[in-house]
């Protein structure tokens, strides 16, 4: 049998499988926003381990604070093990972005929640590419979660520090706000709806799109691969046979699903980050939002 | 298709658990699906709360306390090593003055070590000389001395060998009576 006559139904197992499903019925459907589904419950091993990590660290972290202020010997406060050694620069990474974005002044505030949205979707995306693990940002419904609390937020400060009117009175530049009355009236109304619809309504929504999309997308091409290798090295596939272009083949699409395998980490990694930077970004966009 | 999307979205909102079942064969993993949303939510506020609340400002305290205490150490071995230089050079300075010192004590002692040689030779041939001259001076008495009992013995010695050639041992009365004799027989030649 030809080993492309199986691909379109292993496409369609791969998509099925990456589609919300109860977590332990692959052919259910979930019913009611009750259901486990697959997403949420790799979500929640994310979220548990998330948590561990950090209180061990933090135990960690208090116990030495405590013996160097007890020693009164600073060396206490060296760097304890590599893995707390990585999890401090991942803080002090957030911590530097969130000042370099926000500001000195109004930055650190926020360094606890874009550490919150950076290592959750991080260690999460590292959960999806575990072999049948999963990252809740590989379902649209989990990226639309985060989407709508960063959302919430950044829209929350703009209201609180420039004032309900004073919030929207920014989004029309202050250079447009000088201009004869015909002009503010005709520019301004312009492009205050555009930047409502850019502010409100695109920014919730490219957050959550890129994200899943970014997560899907290379969920997709791992299957792909994958199947590609399993159809043309039939190690476990009956009905089909070994071919010496078969192999070939096989070889290949190893090669290129190895290569992707890193390259989805790296993308695990940059999709925390942007999708955190961004945040930072539009939560600045609201802190200094009578500034410009 | 957005329509359609925006329909089903709608639908979905209101409907729920019908339209989720719906959706599932059309739109597939496009739909937010409610099941994801509000778990993926309650799991980030408990993350958040747990970072926010413990885990953030313990970290973030040790960062700080440690970038803190390294800049006190790097800042203490920068006074120190100002310090360890600033006495570098002045050891320095009192290894070259105390050198200095040390020659100027050597060269003085060479001096007065010179100065006193020279004393003590001088001294040394003034006292030699001395000596010679007291020397010349005992010899010459000496010389003088038995040069006189010389003279004193030759005349006695004279003498005796002169009576023994006379065949007589003069006495000093003999010598008397010699000379009156004589004396007489000068006188006597006078009566003739």
């Amino acid at each position: 049998m030809n080993p492309m006559d199986e691909l379109p139904q292993k496409i369609e197992h791969l998509v099925h499988e990456l589609s919300v499903l109860p977590f332990n019925d692959m052919n259910g459907t979930v019913e009611g926003p009750l259901t486990l589904t697959n997403y949420t419950t790799w979500g929640i091993i994310a979220l548990v381990t998330t948590v561990l990590i950090f209180t061990f660290v933090a135990r960690r972290e208090s116990r030495r604070m405590k013996l160097a202020a007890e020693s009164g010997s600073t060396a206490e406060l060296a760097p304890s093990s590599r893995f707390v050694s990585m999890i401090e620069s991942g803080v002090e990474f957030i911590r530097d972005m969130a000042v370099d974005v926000i500001g000195p002044k109004e930055g650190p505030k926020y360094t606890a929640l874009l550490g919150t949205f950076f290592f959750m979707i991080l260690i999460s995306n590292f959960y999806g590419l575990i072999p049948g693990g999963k990252t809740f940002a590989g379902s649209i419904g989990g990226t639309v979660a985060l989407a709508l609390l960063s959302w919430l937020i950044f829209v929350w400060v703009g209201f609180s520090k420039n004032g309900f009117f004073g919030y929207f009175k920014s989004l029309i530049p202050s250079g447009v706000r000088e201009m004869p009355l015909a002009g503010r009236l005709v520019l301004g109304a312009y492009i205050f709806l555009l930047e409502f619809i850019s502010t409100f309504l695109v920014r919730p929504l490219t957050l959550a799109v890129r994200l899943f999309a970014n997560m899907y997308a290379g969920h997709i091409i791992l299957g792909v691969f994958g199947a590609f290798t399993a159809l043309f090295w039939p190690f476990f596939e009956k009905g089909l046979s070994w071919s010496i272009g078969g192999i070939g083949v096989g070889a290949v699409s190893m090669a290129f699903l190895i290569i992707m395998y890193a390259f989805e980490v790296f993308v695990a990694f940059i999709q925390a980050y942007v999708f955190t930077i961004l945040t930072a970004v539009y939560i600045q966009s609201s802190v200094h939002a009578s500034e410009h | 298709m957005l329509i359609e999307f925006a329909y089903a979205s709608a639908e979905a909102v209101e409907g729920g658990e019908k339209a989720a079942e719906g959706l599932a064969g059309t739109l597939g993993a496009v739909y937010p699906n409610p099941a994801d949303i509000w778990p993926t939510m309650v799991a980030f506020v408990i993350l958040f709360l747990v970072l926010y609340k413990f885990a953030f400002p313990l970290i973030i305290g040790m960062l700080d306390k440690r970038a803190a205490a390294i800049k006190e150490s790097l800042e203490k071995a920068e006074n120190t090593q100002v310090e360890a230089e600033r006495l570098l050079e002045e050891y320095k300075q009192q290894m070259a003055e105390a050198r200095g010192e040390a020659s100027k004590i050597i060269d003085q002692g060479r001096k007065v070590a010179e100065s006193m040689k020279e004393e003590i030779v001088a001294k040394a041939n003034e006292e030699a000389a001395q000596i010679v001259v007291k020397a010349r001076e005992a010899i010459d008495s000496e010389k003088k001395a038995a040069i006189a009992e010389l003279q004193a013995s030759v005349a006695d010695i004279s003498v005796a060998v002169a009576g023994k050639l006379i065949g007589e041992k003069l006495s000093s009365a003999d010598h008397a009576k010699l000379i009156e004799k004589y004396v007489a027989e000068v006188g006597g030649l006078n009566d003739n």
